[in-house]
């Protein structure tokens, strides 16, 4: 959809387009339920919202930065003086100095003026390809005692590691479990992005919260629940919540598990074979029991279990997370026997090594992280992203004819090993 | 306490451990049989042992990483 000048692409409620001279670009701080809010304007778009405020405005701005790197830009801020309170409808926004675009020799800079800050150019103003979340009223709805943050500044298409917006899941209701972290956010994230409303699930609220934030969630797109997917009674309610708030289930991501090191069989503990398995083979059968009725109740759905290529190999460090994998690879198999005829789909994946912070603290050491680039036919391990890209392709409808099969997904260190 | 401190060196040595306990303390009190005092220590300073931890904890480290929070268990617990 285009709108009547032509110079917006508004689709998937994301307009993707380059400023021009004529935009008005305003910043202007507000008084939030409990501290002063930042609001970025582009016309009447929001480009960002946040909280200025001690820890969550140290928060928005790591937020800020990140996606400001992906067009290899710098967001200059002069940061709040440690434990300084900030009070006061205004106080924190005159913090920020400029977003630098070094790429595209030019910045924005604010000036403070009373009661509001314009935002001014120096030089060409340029966002690269400037994906703006448009938000519902041309206001963002704000919530006490949360950390919503609107979607800002982010992905100049020709970058590497960014994508186009296709809206490829858009308004697909999906749940992604272990979404706090790694593999699991990163698929939240892509997922938003290509239009998804996604629920968050994983035992680790606090994390769960950042993916959200992360996301530039609001209300209408995301949620985030706390569910401990061993509890038959818990994933129930997961499934019911997901359902209720959005209206549909479509897409499951079976991404929660844990990885206990242990010793060669005979050694393991059966505490830590049962912790494991309760987690990663039994977790997983909940979530499909009790997600594939409501997806077929509507027609059908798609599922992607992410396992490993410990459970192909049958190798790695820790015996009852190797046979776990395993499990979950053929489970995909005999649900997908049983559910493909009914319209759902349901696939497995199974990365070699992953960038994520569950890999780098189960690994023994710095050293040892660093080594497992070597040897590797592409000289490193795989990131997050690049497996949120086939999960992505996976759930979509460009998989329509994909289903009861496992996806090995290792930078092709298995087929260099064979 | 022993069944304690065997908990707690465990999630020192091993991150995948360590998060189980950090968010499913009561499942892993359960499942080794905590009583009601080892819980509400597990679940107490113990976890605020566990969550300042560095990811992972270095091997060179981790004996005396053990050997600090295993000394809060036997404090908490004499006292």
């Amino acid at each position: 959809m285009t709108t009547a000048d032509g110079d917006e692409s508004i689709m998937n409620n994301h307009i993707t387009r380059v400023p021009s001279e004529s935009d008005s670009i305003t910043a202007t701080a507000e008084s939030g339920q409990d501290s002063p809010v930042l609001m970025l304007n582009l016309n009447r778009y929001t480009v960002a919202a946040g909280y200025p405020d001690g820890d969550e405005y140290l928060t928005y701005m790591a937020q800020l930065e990140e996606s400001a790197g992906r067009v290899d830009g710098k967001v200059l801020w002069r940061t709040p003086a440690a434990g300084q309170p900030v009070g006061g409808e205004h106080d924190g926004v005159d913090e920020i100095l400029a977003v630098w675009y070094p790429s595209h020799a030019s910045f924005l800079r604010l000036r403070e003026e009373p009661g509001s800050y314009e935002m001014y150019r120096l030089r060409q103003v340029c966002f690269a390809s400037a994906v703006i979340h448009r938000c519902p009223g041309d206001r963002f709805p704000l919530q006490p005692q949360r950390k919503w943050a609107c979607a800002t500044i982010c992905a100049n298409q020709t970058h590497p590691g960014s994508m186009k917006l296709t809206g490829r899941l858009q308004d697909k209701v999906a749940i992604v479990t272990g979404g706090a972290s790694g593999i699991g956010r990163a698929i939240c994230q892509r997922f938003g992005r290509e239009g998804a409303k996604v629920v968050v699930a994983d035992r680790n609220i606090a994390e769960a919260e950042e993916t959200l934030t992360l996301m530039g969630a609001t209300p209408d797109n995301a949620s985030m629940v706390d569910v401990n997917i061993s509890d038959s009674f818990q994933v129930e309610r997961m499934v019911n919540e997901a359902v209720t708030q959005f209206g549909r289930l479509d897409i499951l991501i079976n991404g929660a598990a844990i990885l206990i090191r242990t010793p060669d069989l005979v050694d393991v503990d059966e505490v830590l074979w049962d912790l494991t398995m309760e987690t990663n083979v039994k977790g997983v059968f909940l979530c499909c029991k009790y997600a594939i009725p409501a997806m077929t109740a509507n027609g059908g759905g798609s599922i992607v279990n992410i396992s490993s290529m410990s459970g192909v190999r049958g190798v790695g460090y820790s015996v009852p997370y190797a046979v776990s994998k395993a499990g979950v690879i053929h489970l995909t198999t005999v649900a997908a026997s049983q559910y493909t005829s009914q319209g759902v789909r349901i696939n497995c994946i199974a990365p070699g090594g992953v960038d994520t912070p569950q890999m780098r603290g189960s690994t023994a050491s710095a050293e040892a992280f660093a080594g497992r680039n070597e040897g590797h036919p592409m000289g490193r391990v795989g990131t997050a992203d690049e497996i949120a890209n086939l999960v992505l392709w996976l759930a979509s409808d460009e998989a329509s004819y994909v289903s009861g099969s496992t996806y090995i997904i290792d930078g092709g260190a298995w087929a260099g090993a064979q | 306490m022993e069944k304690l401190i065997d908990i707690a060196n465990r999630a020192v040595a091993d991150y995948g451990f360590r998060q189980a306990v950090l968010y499913g303390v009561a499942d892993i009190a359960r499942r080794w049989e905590l009583s009601e005092e080892e819980s509400a220590l597990l679940s107490g300073p113990v976890l605020a042992e566990l969550s300042a931890l560095p990811i992972p904890v270095q091997p060179a480290d981790i004996p005396a990483e053990q050997a600090r929070v295993a000394g809060v268990i036997r404090g908490r617990i004499r006292s």
